[in-house]
């Protein structure tokens, strides 16, 4: 017989924004499927498997991506567009998704290793004359942003306003709908504006915009609609995300005097140390689909239109596959975590972000190889916890001994 | 000189089925959702076309030797 069990969740809850891995342990073990009531209802699944299947198979035909906003939520607004290739099932998803690959292919991003460095040693030499420094806000944003902007061919100061429209729709969602909307229309006017100049004035094919204004689809130009729900996805997916990736490992390295130690000697240890990261504490915890169909699923009544999240945070701390899940071992192999989700809609960006966050770590461990986290100012996390991250890391860079001979 | 060419798939893979859609005369998606080396072809004369799909992979499972 099908249930429909019932758990008390709100991934947006302050405790378990903080700590939702006691939650997630029990759930995979108890009511590995469950339905929650908040934001007008919602099913999770927790276990490792179970996720790998829901976003792997039959695309779109038991579980949809293609319902604009699905993938977070609570919905502030109804966006009339869908992000494109990412709000799309097969077969469509995967023309648009060819589309665009060989900008996120491992050999252009390698190309922007040089420039990625650069900029990250301006954003921390300009940190360190900060009196009170923020790995965040003074470094992961920027970076982030600036790196994104240069991806996408898009002046690189434009960042922060982009980085604060993405800000106003992910915080605003939860309390301020008004605030998302703004947010939103910000970023459509920007992006059509884009889109308007490369029609005006087209660059080479290797710049995103104007390629995408040249590409064709199912035999015709994409139409403003497609390459508008491309770039505002571009930049909603580009930003936290890789913020979070960034300073998640920067608080985790803060905490572990002896991997910060290794990380220092051993250069060959930093891929492993970043998958461990992206599994131990993975900068998007858990992603929105709707069911396509009445479905069972592991003995569960989903039916037709309802939000399935996959929990990717809860299957990166799976025991079935991960050997001490709950702890972080830096040169954990295999490490088959689903950061980046799997199957089909698989983050594009991830050879990006991967780098990223290497040349981020390494460069931060270079400056101020003795930073700690500031203990007279509190450490702020995002107030949503699908997007799990920090919104300020407060640091003392050159470690509390120096700060104390120097107060 | 014979020139050879080997490709794998590897344990990586995650079945983004990019390499399908960048080179489907080589790669295709199996039953189980992972990426396969189609059996006879001929490799040598899709190189590029391997080697662009090996670019594309977004977790660099796909290992080109030769």
């Amino acid at each position: 017989m099908s249930e429909r069990p019932t758990v008390a969740y709100d991934p947006h809850d302050p405790g378990i924004i903080n700590n939702p891995f006691d939650f997630y342990d029990e759930a995979r073990e108890k009511c590995p499927v469950f339905h929650s009531t908040k934001y007008d209802g919602f099913w999770s699944i927790m276990r490792y498997d179970d996720v790998k299947e829901a976003v792997s198979l039959d695309d779109g035909k038991t579980f949809s991506s293609a319902v604009p906003g699905i993938t977070a939520f609570p919905l502030a607004f109804r966006r009339t567009f869908p992000y494109m290739p990412q709000e799309f099932d097969a077969p469509e998803h995967r023309q648009y998704r060819g589309l665009i690959t060989h900008f996120f292919g491992k050999s252009r991003v390698a190309k922007m290793e040089d420039d990625i460095r650069q900029v990250a040693r301006e954003l921390l030499e300009t940190m360190s004359r900060e009196t009170r420094p923020d790995l965040v806000q003074h470094f992961a944003v920027p970076f982030v942003g600036q790196n994104l902007m240069a991806l996408l061919g898009l002046p690189r100061d434009d960042f922060a306003m982009l980085s604060s429209s993405a800000t106003d729709i992910f915080h605003g969602r939860l309390d301020d709908p008004e605030r998302a909307k703004a947010g939103s229309a910000t970023l459509i006017q920007y992006i059509e504006r884009v889109i308007e100049d490369r029609r005006q004035s087209p660059r080479s094919d290797d710049d995103f915009f104007t390629f995408l204004t040249r590409a064709e689809v199912f035999d015709r130009p994409l139409t403003h609609q497609e390459i508008l729900g491309c770039g505002t996805l571009m930049i909603n997916a580009g930003l936290e995300t890789t913020v979070n990736g960034v300073g998640n490992s920067l608080w985790y390295i803060a905490h572990d005097r002896e991997l910060r130690h290794r990380l220092q000697a051993e250069e060959k240890l930093l891929p492993k140390a970043i998958e461990e990261f992206l599994r131990y504490l993975s900068p998007l915890q858990l992603f929105g689909r709707s069911a396509s169909r009445d479905v069972e699923f592991r003995g569960c009544a989903i039916s037709a239109g309802e939000i399935v999240t996959t929990n990717f945070g809860s299957a990166n701390r799976d025991e079935s596959t991960f050997e001490r899940a709950d702890e972080y071992i830096p040169d954990r192999s295999p490490n088959r975590h689903v950061a980046f989700g799997c199957g089909p809609h698989f983050c594009l960006g991830a050879h990006f972000a991967r780098l990223e966050m290497s040349v981020a770590i390494q460069e931060v461990l270079g400056h101020f190889p003795d930073y700690e986290l500031d203990p007279e100012r509190e450490v702020v996390m995002h107030p949503h916890g699908d997007l799990r991250g920090y919104w300020s890391l407060p640091a003392v860079l050159n470690g509390r001994r120096d700060a104390r001979e120097t107060a | 000189m014979t020139e050879r060419l080997q490709v794998e798939v590897t344990g990586a893979c995650v079945g983004s089925g990019d390499c399908v859609e960048t080179c489907p005369s080589v790669f295709v998606l199996g039953d189980d959702g992972f990426a396969e080396v189609r059996e006879e072809v001929d490799l040598i004369s899709h190189h590029e076309g391997i080697e662009e799909a090996a670019d594309a992979c977004p977790t660099a499972a796909i290992e080109v030797d030769g």
